[in-house]
């Protein structure tokens, strides 16, 4: 590797670190704060202002408010729908606000172990075993991760929403709540392409080490 | 039974009353090459290599390899 690459390979194993280092210190804190807010949320429901943010689709009708209600007097009609991460405030959901913590709980150490893969194979990079046979199975990993991550999250999303609304149980004239799932097809996929380069990488590494012991 | 290359670089260098480090300078070989040879850890040899070494040893290539069977299973 050129000395540019290798400082550019320094750079990102430093931020790597540093992402490394807040996320664990967020996996540790992050229950620890779940548990204390929920602990000392009052118990009536009607006393609790839990705020979730969740992956969910949305429909606005014209009827939702006066000020946008159309001067038709026929059915409300849909003005506004979309998907996306919402946030519901001040639900009185106490199992709404555990879930929503677990949820990003998981996907964080899924996170955590391809961050994990990625810092040992810069590592090695900088050492300047770019073709350590370690490498391989590395990347691979990182794949499975990928693939992992794109199928796992918006299933949580989809389960995980369809509890927290049932819980909450919205009911606001005009706007209509749904858990939504959302696969990215192409996240899948490339999940599957960085599997097949770790193989590329994996035979590399088998020239490389003959090439090593050619006298 | 397999059958594997054996260099025989240890007694050629007996006999040509040369040690190792010499051998080195002399082919331009390093010396963590030569213990790869040696010790029979080498997976393919180039001819340049054989070459240089066989000139520097003034011997043929058939006095430096040589083919036995592979005791290890």
């Amino acid at each position: 590797m050129s000395t540019t690459e290798n400082r550019l390979a320094g750079i990102v194993k430093r931020f790597l670190d540093i992402i490394w280092y807040v996320l664990i210190f967020t996996a540790v804190v992050w229950p620890v704060a779940v548990m204390v807010i929920g602990l000392s949320m009052p118990s009536d429901p009607a006393e609790r202002h839990a705020d979730i943010d969740t992956f969910l689709s949305f429909k606005i009708y014209s009827d939702v408010s006066t000020e946008l209600a159309t001067q038709s007097e026929n059915a409300a009609e849909l003005l506004i729908r979309g998907k996306g991460m919402v946030q519901l405030n001040n639900t009185p959901s106490l199992l709404a606000w555990y879930l929503s913590g677990a949820i990003t709980e998981v996907m964080g150490f899924i996170f955590l172990f391809g961050l994990l893969q990625m810092r040992r194979l810069f590592a090695s990079v900088i050492k300047g075993e770019s073709f350590a046979r370690e490498n391989a199975g590395r990347i691979k990993t990182i794949g499975y991760v990928f693939i992992g991550w794109h199928i796992i999250y918006p299933l949580l999303q989809y389960f995980g929403g369809r509890i927290m609304l049932n819980d909450i149980g919205f009911n606001v004239q005009g706007i209509q709540l749904h858990p939504a799932f959302e696969l990215n097809v192409a996240g899948v996929f490339a999940g599957f392409a960085i599997i097949v380069l770790a193989g590329v990488l994996r035979e590399a590494a088998s020239i490389h080490h003959e090439q090593s012991l050619t006298v | 039974m397999s059958r594997l290359v054996k260099i025989n670089l240890d007694l050629l260098l007996v006999q040509r009353k040369m040690s190792l480090t010499e051998l080195s300078n002399k082919v331009g070989i390093t010396m963590a090459n030569l213990s790869i040879l040696k010790r029979g850890k080498a997976r393919a040899i180039r001819f340049s290599t054989l070459v240089a070494l066989c000139e520097a040893l003034d011997c043929e290539p058939g006095d430096l390899l040589q083919l036995e069977e592979d005791t290890i299973d």
